[in-house]
């Protein structure tokens, strides 16, 4: 299950940062039907707006009926579907109130007539209907007219912090306090986003892991200069990426991730020469240390690649590389490897690049792991490396050799014990041979 | 089986008798043994077939039990830089040598040192030239700069002969008490390709799932992408699902841990045994040569397959 699914907020007490909006809420499903209006909830993506409205379904013990983009929501299934459950009062205590997600995006073809039918049903309603939507300003005035608004704001960095905290313990996720507090900053304000930052690091996250993340201020731009791209035939759209502040790889691996989604496959091939054409200027670049060329790989990977543009796009959302991003996490990963082919070179007289070779040999010693806990003795890995090494039974391994570990420290212990009790046993009749033997040790020692 | 140690270690040759496969070289490294004295040296070829292992047979045979005093292991590339790599040298070569007059420093990798920094190794070398010698290894002699390479005799290492690396799996065999079988030896061969290390990895990694050694169980253990697995993703691309040939390269590229390199050439030899035209073979054949060398010079594997990738499904359409 996805970290999204998974801590989602079931009770008040879960939700950061948006006391005000959810008390109106309740406010305005308490009074309901003062004014007989709808409630029109508003704001940004990802800041909790269908959250909170099903936490007050958990603790208010609502009915709720849903509408969503998946079903398409012409006249004729809103009056069916949202006009009987308005029409129909609940049967036994229970409120019912209905929600339709994303209101802002009723129209096209398959959804005619639908936001007529929705004035309607508000009209008629003999239940609480609530509208969700990102841009009000996308929703017609005859709808707005007839609605209660309130705002969900961008969530302020130390609540998404809060929440992020919470999971972090209850995922049993290593990650500091710091690392915790960049990570829930570069989601400017997006909960979603952060939490699916969150999950993509892993376990044990670094500093370096949350570097590599895209902050999500720039993708919005970034947004905007793919647009321009996909959408435009020519060279003009370079000037777009002048302002996008992010290094041209990065630029190039958005590029990558998103066009064979957009194009039609029969311009995939053309835009691929030129991206490549690209990737081969920022190659020269890295190895000449000659950064006059950034300025060919720039125009041919926006450029080159708009100009191929001869179809009908497609419309797809952006996705962020993910390739590149997994790349990215395995930086740290990567640092690990290093160390771990360190130990293996020296014990094997072999460069990091050689102790390479020896890994696949060593992942089948790890099958059995009586037999990976020699491995782990031989070269002296930590746990980190172990987990490396051998992927699929360090953890075994582990226990195993803490089992061994634990028995060992039993048997110096218990005898221990059993020559002090000796030695206490001899003190009263032979004083001198005992401090001969001390001397004798700590000789050895040294 | 219980992992005790890799066989490299455990059956490297201790003296230069037990080297197999080098008669010529095993010869003059022996006369240098016999004269107590030697000259830089320079050893040069592949990975695993016995560089290091003759340097340290050597120092063996020079020093006897004093050995591990007077021969110093240095790695270029691990080392941070030429000064680090000066400064071990300055500290090892500053003290007397133990039992003979002179001390080795054996500089694994040299060539991985940049010609300003092998400029600053030559001086290095000429500075304590009466109290050490050099043994550099490298793959490549040609990255060596002239200077150095006058100053030592240089040893080529080809790959080894397949006799001798079935020689010295045999003598594995028996003192394992496993069984190889004939096919499995040829196998070994096959992939080691004249590299020692690589053929007793393979060994040893077979050895841990059975007894007997056949050549299954030897392409089970040598990680390389099952044909089958280039040629869907080839097929995708061939019907038009870039997207799909796109998925398999990444799950070459991520879970398998394969470079670009290895994909790029085992594409190249489905592509010749595929069944399309022979002109567009050709010519998707001149693609693969131009992204790996592109490769080579430094481009994105990723999106340099890619890229072929999509030139494949539009050439099918």
């Amino acid at each position: 299950m996805m970290f999204n699914e998974e801590y989602r907020p079931r009770s008040f007490k879960e939700i950061h940062g948006q006391n005000k909006p959810l008390k109106d809420i309740i406010a305005w499903l308490n009074t309901w039907p003062n004014d007989k209006k709808a409630l029109l909830i508003h704001g940004p993506s990802g800041v909790g707006k269908t959250v909170a409205i099903y936490v007050i379904k958990n603790e208010m013990d609502l009915d709720l009926i849903e509408l969503n983009t998946s079903d398409t929501r012409n006249a004729e299934t809103i009056s069916r579907i949202v006009g009987n459950a308005a029409s129909s009062k609940a049967l036994f205590s229970t409120k019912k109130a209905i929600l339709i997600d994303e209101a802002d995006n009723i129209k096209g073809r398959s959804d005619i007539g639908g936001i007529r039918a929705l004035a309607k049903v508000i009209q008629e309603t003999e239940n609480p209907i609530i509208l969700l939507a990102n841009d009000p300003y996308k929703l017609p005035i005859s709808i707005k007219d007839l609605c209660n608004i309130i705002r969900f704001n961008s969530l302020r960095s130390a609540s998404i912090r809060n929440r992020l905290k919470e999971i972090v313990t209850a995922a049993n996720i290593k990650i500091s306090e710091d690392v915790l507090k960049e990570l829930a900053s570069k989601s400017a304000g997006d909960m979603r986003a952060a939490i699916n930052d969150l999950e993509s690091l892993g376990r044990t996250i670094y500093q370096e892991d949350v570097e590599q993340l895209f902050d999500r201020d720039v993708k919005n731009s970034i947004f905007e200069g793919l647009t321009a791209i996909f959408k435009s035939k020519g060279t003009s759209c370079r000037k777009v990426f002048y302002d996008i502040d992010m290094p041209p790889e990065e630029i190039l691996y958005w590029i990558d991730e998103n066009m064979p989604r957009i194009y039609d496959p029969r311009d995939v091939a053309c835009a691929y020469y030129y991206l490549s054409r690209a990737d081969v200027f920022l190659g020269r670049v890295n190895k000449r240390q000659y950064y006059r060329l950034w300025a060919y790989a720039s125009d041919l990977m926006t450029g080159g690649v708009s100009v191929c543009h001869k179809y009908n796009v497609n419309f797809a959302r952006y996705e962020s590389p993910g390739y590149f991003k997994s790349l990215g996490r395995t930086k740290a990963k990567r640092k690990l490897t290093k160390s771990a082919l360190f130990k293996i070179g020296a014990k094997t007289h072999s460069s990091t690049y050689d102790a390479k070779a020896f890994l696949p040999m060593l992942n089948y010693a790890c099958i059995k792991p009586e037999s990976g806990v020699n491995v782990a003795r031989y070269f002296g890995f930590d746990p980190d490396e172990l987990e490396l090494v051998c992927p699929k039974t360090a953890k075994d391994i582990l226990s195993l050799i803490k089992k061994e570990e634990a028995k060992i420290k039993q048997l110096e212990q218990k005898a221990r014990k059993k020559k002090e009790k000796d030695e206490e046993k001899k003190k009263p009749q032979i004083k001198k041979s005992s401090s001969v033997k001390s001397q004798q040790t700590s000789l050895f020692q040294f | 089986m219980n992992f005790e140690k890799p066989w490299t270690e455990k059956y490297r040759p201790q003296t230069l008798d037990e080297v197999v496969g080098r008669p010529y070289i095993i010869e003059r490294l022996r006369s240098y043994v016999e004269r107590k004295n030697m000259p830089h040296l320079l050893f040069a070829g592949p990975s695993g077939v016995g560089k290091t292992t003759c340097a340290l047979a050597l120092a063996r045979e020079m020093y006897g039990e004093s050995w591990h005093q007077n021969f110093q292991e240095t790695n270029a590339s691990d080392e941070r830089g030429i000064n680090v790599v000066r400064e071990r040298i300055k500290d090892f070569a500053r003290t007397m040598a133990l039992g003979g007059n002179f001390k080795i420093i054996f500089l694994d990798e040299s060539d991985a040192l940049t010609s300003d920094a092998q400029n600053a190794l030559r001086r290095t070398m000429e500075i304590y030239t009466s109290t050490c010698r050099f043994i550099l290894s490298c793959n490549y002699s040609s990255k060596i700069i002239a200077p150095i390479q006058s100053r030592c005799a240089v040893f080529r290492f080809g790959p080894l002969a397949e006799d001798a690396i079935e020689e010295k799996l045999r003598r594995i065999e028996e003192s394992e008490g496993i069984t190889i079988t004939q096919d499995g030896i040829e196998a070994i061969k096959y992939i080691a390709e004249g590299d020692m290390r690589k053929a007793e990895n393979i060994l040893q990694a077979a050895a841990f799932l059975g007894k007997e050694i056949n050549h299954e169980l030897v392409y089970q253990v040598s990680s390389r992408a099952r044909p089958e697995e280039i040629e869907d993703m080839i097929q995708a691309a061939i019907t038009g699902n870039f997207m799909a040939a796109r998925k398999l390269l990444d799950s070459l590229l991520i879970d398998k841990g394969l470079s670009g390199e290895d994909i790029i050439t085992q594409t190249h030899k489905q592509i010749i045994s595929l069944d399309i035209p022979e002109d567009i073979k050709v010519d998707f054949i001149d693609k693969i040569g131009e992204h790996e060398f592109r490769l080579v010079e430094g481009a994105n594997e990723r999106i340099q397959l890619e890229a072929l990738l999509a030139r494949i499904s539009k050439t099918q359409r």
